[in-house]
């Protein structure tokens, strides 16, 4: 899909660049 | 609203698969959210998005009603996310936790059943022209979207946790 709206030629994996830890640290804190 | 706006993302795929070029078939016109529902209404253009909260105005049911949905032009799809580049986090980490931290509690106070009316009549002042559709929106049909984790719900963003 990204390279169907000519953002990108080829494909993005976009889990390789997501990290959440961040806001499941903040999460924890306030469980 | 801007050619590249997020919100125009799924009308080229969806455009495309049925034969309409951009400019050619059809033309493009930028207009802030709140005035696109009149615009519709006066017919001074054919199709806009519907985009929350403005959606969910009565006076939008009223029109023809939707040709397609996101989801069955471009699929799964999370459009507004806050990215934040590596040594950025690394460098501020113990201050974006704090931030997290607290923007968990406010999405969660303002998911929260119990203050829906509160969370409406702030919503409603923010967004003064489209305060009834906000209402609606928080108040009666107890909708706000975004998950109360503040992560991404696609498959395809949830990404790693490590």
């Amino acid at each position: 899909m990204t390279a169907d709206l000519g953002f990108v030629k080829g494909k993005v994996d976009l889990t390789a660049h997501v990290d959440l830890s961040l806001v499941k640290e903040a999460a924890a804190r306030i469980k | 609203m801007p050619p590249a706006a997020p919100s125009t993302l799924p009308r080229g795929p969806c455009c495309a698969r049925h034969g309409l070029e951009d400019k050619r078939d059809y033309t493009v016109v930028e207009a802030p959210f709140p005035t696109m529902r009149a615009m519709l209404a006066e017919k001074k253009v054919d199709l806009i998005p519907g985009v929350l909260p403005f959606s969910l105005d009565p006076s939008c049911a009223r029109s023809p009603g939707p040709i397609f949905v996101q989801r069955d032009a471009i699929g799964e799809t999370e459009m507004i996310v806050w990215a934040v580049r590596k040594p950025f986090i690394d460098k501020n980490r113990a201050a974006m936790v704090d931030f997290m931290e607290d923007t968990l509690r406010i999405v969660r106070w303002y998911l929260d059943p119990a203050n829906h009316k509160a969370a409406a009549e702030i919503a409603g002042r923010r967004h003064q022209a489209a305060g009834r559709a906000v209402r609606l929106a928080v108040h009666e049909q107890g909708l706000l979207p975004r998950p109360a984790t503040c992560c991404p719900t696609s498959r395809r963003c949830k990404g790693t946790s490590t």
